[in-house]
């Protein structure tokens, strides 16, 4: 894993499918990891835990599940800010949630971007193809060995 | 009265018809009885012709002016005189004049002398006479008038008495050094004192413990200058020393030459217990408020954690559902013939529907308990604002569209956008069919109410079912009609309902329909 990346952060191996196969369909699945909850998230950001000694750089966009098992998106978003190494990392919340009081903390923490996960298929296939093509494509990222604190 | 003299005012003072006649009487017996004697010394002369007849009239004149007074007395003195002078003696003593002519004026002088001294001495003892009477009367009046003072004395004593022990407040009078001098009958009983133990007591003795004496006493002093203080105290029965609460009002009263304190003591104790029981009532209604209201609270944040899972969770395997399937679609659709790839479709479809359902329950709940701010909105400009964007999401649909200018209402915004977004969003779909779509934003005026209405041509309903219109999922249209969950007009009336109003629709099957709403700002 030398490309900069996408981290997907999410618990529902459906979601991961789906994401993955939406990310597929826009040639970019092979830049995706995933990690099943905020812990794990946060090992790897920090190269921590099962992640100790790798050599990935950090993601180049995070996609952040607000409910997760262990450490909520919340408390992932709060540490990610938390260290000046990471303060930068682009977030996106990808979420079901349409609650204001998500949407507020979310961006409150720092959160780069809110995006709903639609019901319907298409229109999620749609924003991941949007949301790979901004940040891996046309978002010119933070340059290498530099934080942004 | 006093500057008269003695004989008038024994007389002729008095203006009554009794002093006047008893005054002629004198005067008339006098006259009788001088003429009588003359008669009677003329009878008896012939048997005793020597005796001088001088001292019955000098008897006469003083016995007249004793019991009669001076005048008449002095009538009997003029009247023997001249009998005696002039009548009498020149009767008896014919010729007496020459004979012994001196002798004869000694003997009238000493008469005249004689008889004036004693109707002069005897008027002056009537008039002592009648001044004792007088006096005496005087002083039986004066004995009478103060007999009855003292006896209404003692009435207004004994009703001040009654007065004194049947108020219902207790009344204690006092030294201003807080000696008590007299307590009424219900500060006996106030107080559990025996009418005999009065005399000992002092203010402290029946006060409680905690009390402030101390600050009583300047207090006592200024009321002697004429304070007149109102102020709760803690008073102490005598004997059980039972404490109980009062209410003291003080004033000076002046008793037997002395400055003492009145002061009227009311027994509030009933008072100040039902004012405890209003305090502990408050309190506890107070604190069961507070259970209600964190209770509610709870139930709130409960529903609020369900709306989220319901909105999280329920829509993952939604998403799952729809995802797979579509999936299918695409990467499988070799492996599925027509009918297959059909039942996938309703597959995705029924999921979709599923997500919006989810939604607009979410939604329903939402405005339900939002907390609403209530202001000036321009419903006119939101109308007409929500209509141009259907008309350029459709730009191949003809309408005619008219909002009445200038509708100001006092609502709150978020959720009166809910309510036009539904009823012009409902207008717009049912008029989908119709060549040329009709819209009219409006107002009236109805029983001093401002009604609101919205009105279309489109596809109506029947006014049998107008109840059912507001129930949450109740649906007068196929979905293949037209499309919606059927939680719109339900949202719609919850918000309405929220800010006090009133909506309720008119219409019939082709002929459009038209909703009507009221904000409850005529109450305000």
């Amino acid at each position: 894993m030398k490309d900069n990346g996408i981290l997907l952060v999410e618990d529902n191996p459906d979601d991961v499918e789906l994401t993955l196969l939406a990310f597929r369909e826009s040639g970019l699945s092979d830049r995706l990891v995933v990690a099943n909850d905020g812990e794990e998230a946060l090992d790897y950001i920090f190269k921590r835990g099962k992640y100790e000694g790798y050599d990935h750089k950090l993601p180049a966009v995070v996609l952040l599940d607000l409910k997760l098992p262990k450490i909520g998106g919340l408390d992932v978003l709060k540490a990610v800010r938390a260290n000046p190494e990471t303060s930068c990392v682009p977030v996106i919340i990808l979420t079901s949630s349409k609650e204001e009081e998500d949407i507020i903390k979310s961006y409150s923490l720092g959160a780069n971007a809110y995006v709903r996960k639609p019901v319907d298929y298409d229109e999620f296939v749609q924003a991941a193809k949007t949301l790979g093509l901004f940040w891996l494509v046309l978002n010119e990222p933070l340059p290498e060995r530099r934080s942004c604190a | 009265m006093d500057e008269q003299s003695p004989i008038f005012r024994a007389v002729g003072s008095d203006n009554n018809t009794a002093s006047a006649s008893r005054w002629v009487i004198g005067y008339i017996i006098a006259a009788a009885l001088v003429v009588l004697l003359t008669v009677l010394g003329l009878l008896i002369k012939p048997f005793a012709p020597i005796v001088s007849f001088r001292s019955p009239y000098i008897l006469l004149a003083g016995a007249v002016a004793y019991f009669y007074g001076r005048g008449p007395g002095a009538l009997a003195f003029l009247l023997g005189m001249f009998s005696f002078i002039a009548i009498y003696t020149p009767l008896i003593f014919p010729g007496i004049t020459t004979i012994y002519a001196k002798g004869i004026w000694v003997e009238y002088i000493v008469f005249i002398i004689t008889s004036l001294i004693a109707t002069i001495a005897m008027s002056s003892l009537h008039d002592s006479k009648i001044r004792v009477a007088e006096r005496s009367e005087q002083l039986e009046a004066e004995i009478r008038e103060k007999k009855r003072t003292e006896a209404e004395l003692r009435e207004s004593e004994t009703a001040l008495r009654t007065i004194f022990n049947s108020v219902y407040d207790g009344i204690l009078l006092h030294s201003v050094d807080g000696f008590i001098i007299d307590v009424n009958a219900r500060a006996l009983e106030l107080y559990g004192i025996s009418p005999d133990e009065i005399k000992s007591l002092t203010i402290a003795d029946i006060s409680a413990a905690s009390a402030p004496i101390d600050w009583l006493r300047p207090v006592w002093d200024k009321v002697l200058e004429g304070d007149k203080p109102f102020f709760e105290w803690k008073a102490k029965r005598l004997h059980d020393g039972y404490e109980f609460d009062v209410e003291v009002y003080l004033r000076k009263l002046r008793v037997s030459g002395r400055d003492t304190i009145m002061a009227n003591v009311r027994d509030i104790t009933a008072r100040k217990r039902a004012d405890m029981e209003i305090k502990a009532l408050n309190a506890e209604l107070e604190q069961r408020v507070a259970a209600r209201t964190s209770e509610l609270a709870a139930a709130n944040k409960e529903l609020e954690s369900f709306s989220y899972s319901v909105s999280h969770d329920l829509r993952a395997p939604l998403r799952a559902i729809d995802g797979f399937s579509s999936t299918l679609l695409k990467d499988y659709k070799e492996s599925l013939d027509e009918k297959g790839q059909d039942y996938l479709q309703r597959v995705r479809n029924a999921a979709q529907r599923m997500g919006q359902l989810i939604d607009d329950i979410l939604g329903l709940s939402r405005a339900t308990r939002a907390e609403m701010h209530l202001q000036q909105i321009n419903m006119s400009a939101m109308a007409q604002e929500i209509l141009e964007e259907f008309m350029q999401s459709s730009p191949e649909r003809k309408a005619e569209i008219t909002v009445a200018e200038g509708i100001i209402v006092s609502a709150d915004a978020h959720l009166l956008r809910i309510v036009l977004d539904n009823l012009l969003g409902n207008a717009w779909k049912f008029t989908s069919k119709r060549n040329i779509a009709r819209i009219d934003v409006g107002v009236v005026e109805q029983d001093a109410e401002r009604v609101y209405y919205i009105r279309d041509n489109g596809a109506g309903f029947n006014a049998e079912y107008k109840d059912k219109l507001f129930s949450p999922f109740q649906r007068l249209h196929t979905e293949s009609e037209f499309p919606g969950t059927g939680i719109g007009l339900a949202l719609v009336q919850r918000i309405i309902r929220r800010h006090g109003g009133r909506i309720w629709a008119e219409g019939a099957v082709d002929q459009g329909a038209t909703f009507y709403f009221t904000l409850g700002e005529a109450a305000k």
